[in-house]
C-alpha cells in the first residue's frame, strides 16, 4: 500500500482517537500500538500516547475486548475495528457479553490487498470512519473450496484424516477466536476429547468446535492463521457458513437484532431442506 | 481500567517464540502470539500459550527461607544473605575454592549466568560452573565445536522451510520443538522430502517419506552405513569435500568397513531402506539435519554427533540455506548459558580457561586473578559432593533432583553437603533439601536477554512487579557479591551487564539492548553495523576446513540379560516442560496430562499380562517405580519409554549414570530394566 | 442412497455378518422405556448398542453423537416426538435444526451422513417404528463398520 495513503488512514485515526479522549467518559481507545519493530494491542487512555497508534497488524481486539468489559461492565470503550472486528463485536453483543451502548467504534475500511490476504468478502464495517470501502468483493479461495466439495465422500475423509492429524492441541484456533470463550470449554473436558492425547482423536475436538461456532463464526481467519500446523481450519468454518446460508438463510455479524436460526423454532426462521 | 501487552519470550523450549503477555491492572491475565515475529508468526504451542498461568500462582516462594533444625523457616534477605556469605568464606577457607560448586540455569537470562559465572570465577576463585546443557547437549558443544570449529546450530528456524530434505533423527519433533515442526510441515507442502530414523513410532514419523526404525544406540552404525552407501555409488560432493574439508583418507577406510550387511546386523535396517535414505538425503539440493536428544544421550553421544557432522560434509550440505546441522536446544536460553561460560572449561564465547591470552583479558576486566584448572561437571560434581570433596553447592533455577541420572545417588551427595544455597522460584525437589533459599523472579517480572537454539538473541521484558519479595538473579548475586567484600559487582540494571557481555565476547560485540530493541539478532554479530549471521560456515569453516573424523560403532554401555531384559528410554512429552516445576502448576497442562505412564508395547503387555491403566513396577540396578500402562505401537517390543518429567514416578530413579568420556553426559536413552504387574489387593 | 463400492471400511463378506453397534438416543415422552427401545433394534445389535433416554431430543448435543462415533459406534439413532407433540412444545424444532447441520457438517468431513438419523415417533404406532429402525439399521450396514483409521493415509501431494 502506499505509504502516504497509509499514514493518511493512521492519521485520521489518531485524530478521531483523540477527539474522544478529550471527550471524555470513555476508559481508553483500544487499538494497536507500535514499539519499534512489533505491534501490540494496548489501551490508549491520554493523549500524548497516541502517537505509536498504529492500524497495521491484524490481532482479535474483539477478545480483548469481551474481556476488558468482562472484568469492568460499567465503563465505556472507543475501540477501533476493521469489518470483522465490528462482526465478532455484534455476535457478542448477541451473547450479552458486550453492551454496545457502551462501545463506540472507529471503523476502518480494508484496502483490496488487505481484503485479498485475508480472503474477505466484507473487507469494510458498517459504519466507515476512515478509508474507502472497496464493497463487497469475492476473494474466498474458491480454488480450494470447490475442490473439496468435489471430492468424494472417502477423499473427503482422508484429507479431514490427514490434516487433523497433525493437529498438536495448542488450543491456538479456540484462544485466538474471539466468540470462543466459554468458561467450561467442552473441548477441555476428558468426557469429550481425550485428554495428553497429540493427535486428538479424530472427529471429536474439531467437529465439535466447527459445530459450536457453526452459528457463530464470521469467518475472519484468525484460527487457520494462529493453527502452527497450517490445518485449512478457515476453509472447514467457510463451508460450514456457506451451509448455514443454505439451509437458513443466516449469516453471523451482520444485525444484533438477528438471533441464530438454531435458537429458533420452525415458524421463526424456515429452512430450505429437509433432509430426513 | 488499565490494559497493556508487553512484548517477551517464552520461557519454556528453545524455539524462542515471540509472544505477548496480557497485563491487566498489573496482573497477567494470558498470551497471544506475535504475528511478526520470525518464529512464532501468529501461533503458539499449548505451552505458550499457558506461559503466564505459573507465575503468580500461590506456590511462589516470596520470602528468604533457611534451614533450622528440620524445617525451612522464614527469614530476611539481610541475615539470609550475610550467612551465606559467611559460610562460603568459611569453607573456602577451610577446604580451598575448589570445594564450591557451581549450577547455573539454562532458564535464566544471559546476564544472570554471567553474572553466575563471574561470581565463582572471581569471588570464590573456582572453576567449578556447570548447567544443564551438560545433560542434554554437551556433545552437540564438543562434537561440532570439533569437526566445525563452532558448537552451534548451522542454520536458522525460518530456513528449514527451504530445505529439500529433512532427515530427522532422535527428535520428536511435534512434540518438543513445535515451531520447528510447523516449519517442517510447510516444507513439505512444497515438495521436500522427510526421512524420519528414530527407535519410537513418533508423530512426526507419520509425516515422513521414510520411516525407519533403529535398535537403541546405534547410530553411529547406521550413518556409517550412509556414507559407505554414498561413497560407493558416487554421490558425495567431490568439490566440497576437496575444498573445504580434512581427513577425508581417514574417513573413506573407517566408513568402507560399514557394509549394508554389517549395519544390518547392527541396526536390524533393512539395506533396500538405507539406500533410498541415502540417495534422497545425499542427492536433494539441500538436504537438512535435524536432531536432539536421542543423538546426544548416549555414551557415544560425542561419536555420534560427530558422524552426522560427517555425514553433512560429505555431502556439502553445510553453509547454505535449507541445509545444515540443526541441533534443537531445549531450553529457552541454553544457548545462551553456554555462550555465557556457565561451563567448567570456558569463559563466554567459548574461549578457555586454558588459553594464557582469554584468561589475561578476563582477569583485566575483572580485576583478580582466575583459576586456570577446569572444573568439576554436572555428574561429576554430584559423584565429589557424595565423596565429601565438595561441601558447598549454588544452586540457580535447576533441579538435579529430578533431572539427573540415578536420583537415589543425587539424594545422598545433596545431603552430604555442608551448605546448600537454593535460588528458584518454587519450592522444587532440590529446594526442600537446600540450608538456605532465595525467591527468585520469573521471567515475566524482570530484563534481559535471552538466546535461542539458532543463535537469536532476543530481549526478555518486565510485565509485572515483582512477587512478594523476589530479587531478579543477577541482584541476588550482586548483593552476595558485595557481601563478600568485592567490587566488581556494582551493575544498576541488566543493561549494564549486557555491556560488559559485549565487551568481553567477540561473538557478541555488535549488539546492545538498542539494537535489541528493533529486532533480534543471532550471532556472531562482530561490530556494531553487522546485522547478525543467519547461516554459519558460509564461505569457511569457523575452524577453517571441516574436519572428518572416522568412528567407530560402540555398543551402549548396559545390555539387557535374563534379570533385566527390556530396553528402558526415557523423553519428554509435549504438555510437561522438564521437572514440572513450571508446568505442572498451569492448570491447563496440568489438566491435560496429570501423570506419567510407561509406554509398552502390545505384544510385551499380553505376555506379561498387562492391560491400559494397570499399575506397573519398573525396576533397574539402580532402584524402582510404580507407574500405570499405556499400550500403544510407539514402542518397537522389548522397549518402554517413560517420560521423566513426574515426581512420583521419576525415570531417573533408574537411569544409567555412566558417561560419556569426551561432553560427559548420561546415557538417558539405554538402560536395562525389569517390568511386572503390581497385583492389586482386593478390587483393582 | 450415495454408497459405493468402496463402502466396507472393514472387510464384512456379507451384510449379514455385520451387527452395528448403534447409540440410540430417545425422548421419554414418546418412549417412556429404555429396554422397550433396545427391542427394536436387531437381535445381534442389541447387546453391542447403547441406550441413553433424554428428557427431550431437545437436549441432544453434537458432541453426544461426536463421542459415539469417537468409541467407535456405527450409527447414532435419535427417536424423538413428532412435530406439534412435544412435550416443551418446540424442543423437537430446534433438536431437527441443529440435526440437520450436523449431518451436513459430518458429511462435509467425510462420515456418511446416513449414519446419523432422526426419526419422528408416534408413540401408538409401533409398527411404523419397528420399520423406520430397520430401514435406518440397513443403511448402516451398507455404511459398513466405523473406522477411525489411527494410521494416516499418505494423500497423494496437492501440487
Amino acid at each position: 500500500m502506499d505509504k502516504t495513503i497509509k499514514k493518511n488512514l493512521v492519521e485520521s485515526v489518531r485524530d478521531i482517537a483523540l477527539d474522544y479522549l478529550s471527550e471524555g467518559g470513555y476508559s481508553g481507545v483500544l487499538a494497536l500500538r507500535r514499539v519499534e519493530d512489533h505491534v501490540e494491542p494496548y489501551l490508549f487512555t491520554s493523549p500524548n500516547e497516541l502517537d505509536s497508534l498504529s492500524i497495521s497488524g491484524r490481532y482479535p481486539i474483539a477478545g480483548v475486548a469481551r474481556r476488558l468489559f468482562e472484568r469492568w461492565p460499567e465503563e465505556k470503550l472507543v475501540v477501533v475495528v476493521r469489518g470483522c472486528d465490528e462482526r465478532h463485536m455484534i455476535e457478542l453483543a448477541k451473547k450479552g457479553s458486550v453492551d454496545l451502548e457502551r462501545v463506540r467504534t472507529i471503523g476502518i475500511a480494508c484496502s483490496e490487498e488487505e481484503a485479498r490476504a485475508c480472503q474477505c468478502v466484507r473487507p469494510y464495517p458498517s459504519r466507515v470512519d476512515v478509508g474507502e470501502s472497496i464493497g463487497d468483493v469475492d476473494y474466498l479461495d474458491h480454488e480450494t473450496l470447490s475442490y473439496l466439495e468435489g471430492l468424494d465422500i472417502w477423499d473427503r475423509r482422508r484429507f479431514w484424516t490427514e490434516v487433523f492429524s497433525r493437529c498438536i492441541k495448542c488450543y491456538g484456533c479456540r484462544n485466538t477466536c474471539p466468540l470462543c470463550y466459554c468458561d467450561d470449554c467442552r473441548l477441555e473436558e476428558s468426557r469429550w476429547v481425550r485428554v495428553g492425547e497429540i493427535p486428538p482423536e479424530f472427529p471429536s475436538f474439531h467437529l465439535i468446535r466447527a459445530f459450536h461456532l457453526a452459528d457463530k463464526c464470521v469467518g475472519c481467519g484468525a484460527c487457520e492463521r494462529a493453527c502452527p500446523m497450517g490445518i485449512p481450519l478457515g476453509k472447514l468454518h467457510e463451508l460450514v457458513r456457506q451451509e448455514l446460508k443454505k439451509l437458513f438463510g443466516y449469516e453471523a455479524g451482520l444485525n444484533v437484532e438477528e438471533k441464530s436460526p438454531l435458537l429458533l423454532t420452525l415458524d421463526e426462521s424456515p429452512m430450505e431442506e429437509l433432509e430426513q | 481500567m488499565n490494559y497493556k501487552t508487553v512484548m517477551s519470550i517464552c520461557p519454556y523450549c528453545g524455539c524462542g517464540c515471540g509472544l505477548y503477555l496480557e497485563v491487566i491492572d498489573g496482573h497477567l491475565a494470558g498470551t497471544m502470539p506475535s504475528c511478526t515475529h520470525p518464529i512464532s508468526r501468529g501461533s503458539l504451542c499449548i505451552k505458550g500459550w499457558s506461559a503466564h498461568e505459573f507465575v503468580e500462582s500461590p506456590d511462589r516462594i516470596r520470602k528468604p527461607l533457611w534451614k533450622r533444625g528440620a524445617n525451612l523457616e522464614v527469614t530476611d534477605w539481610e541475615t539470609a544473605l550475610y550467612h551465606v556469605a559467611e559460610m562460603l568464606k568459611m569453607i573456602k577457607e577451610k577446604y580451598g575454592p575448589d570445594s564450591i560448586a557451581f549450577l547455573s540455569s539454562a532458564k535464566c537470562t544471559n546476564e544472570e549466568n554471567y553474572a553466575l559465572m563471574k561470581f565463582a570465577r572471581a569471588v570464590i576463585g573456582t572453576n567449578n560452573i556447570d548447567h544443564c546443557a551438560r545433560l542434554c547437549h554437551a556433545p552437540t558443544v564438543a562434537g561440532l565445536a570439533r569437526a566445525f570449529g563452532s558448537g552451534a546450530m548451522t542454520n536458522s528456524i525460518p530456513d528449514i522451510e527451504e530445505a529439500s530434505c529433512i532427515l530427522i533423527t532422535g527428535s520428536n519433533t511435534t512434540e518438543n520443538h513445535p515451531m520447528v515442526a510447523s516449519r517442517i510441515i510447510a516444507a513439505r507442502e512444497r515438495g521436500a522430502k522427510i526421512i524420519v530414523i528414530d527407535p519410537r513410532r513418533i508423530h512426526i514419523s507419520n509425516y515422513a517419506d521414510l520411516y525407519i526404525q533403529p535398535r537403541l544406540g546405534t547410530d553411529v552404525a547406521w550413518i556409517n552405513g550412509m556414507m559407505h552407501i554414498i561413497l560407493k555409488e558416487g554421490w558425495e560432493d567431490r568439490d566440497f569435500i576437496e575444498s573445504r574439508t580434512e581427513n577425508f583418507a581417514e574417513l573413506e577406510r573407517k566408513v568402507m568397513e560399514y557394509t549394508p550387511e554389517r549395519v544390518k546386523e547392527i541396526t536390524g535396517i533393512e539395506p533396500g531402506l538405507l539406500k533410498i535414505a541415502a540417495r534422497t538425503y545425499a542427492l536433494s539440493d539441500r538436504s537438512a539435519i535435524i536432531y536432539t536428544m536421542g543423538i546426544t544421550e548416549h555414551t557415544t553421544g560425542t561419536d555420534n554427533v560427530l558422524s552426522l557432522a560427517n555425514l553433512a560434509m560429505l555431502t556439502g550440505n553445510v553453509g547454505k540455506r535449507g541445509s545444515g546441522i540443526n541441533p534443537l536446544r531445549g531450553q529457552n536460553n541454553v544457548q545462551g548459558a553456554c555462550d555465557m561460560g556457565a561451563l567448567p572449561d570456558v569463559f563466554t564465547g567459548y574461549q578457555k580457561v586454558e588459553d594464557l591470552e582469554s584468561r589475561k583479558k578476563f582477569e583485566k576486566a575483572w580485576g583478580v586473578e582466575l583459576p586456570q584448572k577446569p572444573g568439576f561437571t554436572v555428574v561429576d560434581m554430584i559423584d565429589a559432593a557424595a565423596r565429601g570433596e565438595i561441601r558447598a553447592m549454588y544452586i540457580m533455577g535447576e533441579n538435579p533432583m529430578l533431572s539427573d541420572p540415578d536420583i537415589n545417588h543425587v539424594k545422598d551427595a545433596l545431603s552430604n553437603l555442608d551448605l546448600l544455597v537454593v535460588q528458584d522460584i518454587f519450592l522444587n525437589q532440590t529446594a526442600e533439601l537446600a540450608t538456605v533459599v532465595f525467591p527468585a523472579q520469573s521471567f515475566a517480572e524482570k530484563d534481559g536477554t535471552v538466546t535461542s537454539t539458532d543463535r537469536r538473541v532476543q530481549r526478555m521484558r518486565k510485565a509485572i512487579d515483582p512477587i512478594g519479595e523476589s530479587h531478579s538473579d543477577w541482584e541476588i548475586i550482586s548483593n552476595l557479591a558485595r557481601a563478600m567484600g568485592s567490587d566488581a559487582f556494582y551493575w544498576e540494571s541488566a543493561g549494564e551487564i549486557f555491556e560488559e557481555i559485549t565487551s568481553l565476547t567477540p561473538s557478541y560485540s555488535g549488539m546492545t539492548y538498542s539494537r535489541l530493541e528493533k529486532g533480534s539478532i543471532q550471532w556472531p554479530c562482530r561490530d556494531i553495523n553487522d546485522p547478525g549471521t543467519e547461516v554459519l560456515h558460509g564461505g569457511e569453516f569457523a575452524r577453517g576446513k571441516g574436519l572428518f573424523h572416522p568412528i567407530d560403532w560402540k555398543p551402549p554401555n548396559e545390555d539387557i540379560d535374563e534379570q533385566y531384559p527390556f530396553y528402558l528410554t526415557t523423553g519428554r512429552v509435549h504438555f510437561h516442560y522438564h521437572t514440572g516445576t513450571m508446568t505442572r502448576r498451569s492448570p491447563t497442562l496440568n489438566r491435560e496430562m496429570s501423570q506419567a505412564s510407561v509406554d509398552i508395547n502390545p505384544d510385551d503387555a499380553t505376555r506379561l499380562g498387562i492391560s491400559e491403566r494397570d499399575l506397573v513396577r519398573v525396576s533397574s540396578r539402580r532402584g524402582e517405580v510404580k507407574i500405570r500402562a499405556r499400550i500403544t505401537r510407539m514402542v518397537p517390543p522389548g522397549t518402554i519409554f517413560i517420560p521423566f518429567n513426574f515426581q512420583e514416578s521419576a525415570a531417573n530413579a533408574l537411569t544409567n549414570p555412566a558417561r560419556d568420556e569426551v561432553s560427559k553426559i548420561p546415557e538417558f536413552k539405554v538402560c536395562a530394566v525389569n517390568i511386572e504387574k503390581v497385583t492389586p489387593r482386593g478390587k483393582g | 442412497m450415495k454408497v459405493n463400492a468402496r463402502n466396507m471400511e472393514g472387510r464384512v463378506k456379507e451384510a449379514s455378518d455385520f451387527a452395528p453397534a448403534i447409540a440410540v438416543f430417545h425422548c421419554r415422552w414418546c418412549l417412556p422405556e429404555s429396554d422397550f427401545v433396545r427391542m427394536l433394534l436387531p437381535e445381534n445389535s442389541r447387546d453391542r448398542s447403547v441406550v441413553v433416554k433424554l428428557n427431550c431430543t431437545s437436549r441432544m448435543e453434537a458432541e453426544f453423537a461426536i463421542k459415539a462415533f469417537a468409541e467407535g459406534y456405527d450409527g447414532v439413532l435419535i427417536l424423538g416426538c413428532e412435530m406439534g407433540e412435544c412435550h416443551y412444545r418446540t424442543g423437537n424444532e430446534l433438536a431437527l435444526k441443529r440435526f440437520t447441520l450436523f449431518r451436513r457438517i459430518l458429511e462435509l468431513s467425510g462420515i456418511y451422513p446416513e449414519r446419523l438419523s432422526f426419526i419422528f415417533v408416534s408413540p401408538y404406532d409401533e409398527e411404523a417404528i419397528r420399520d423406520k429402525v430397520k430401514s435406518f439399521v440397513d443403511d448402516v450396514i451398507l455404511c459398513g463398520p466405523f473406522k477411525y483409521k489411527k494410521k494416516w493415509i499418505k494423500p497423494s501431494r496437492k501440487t
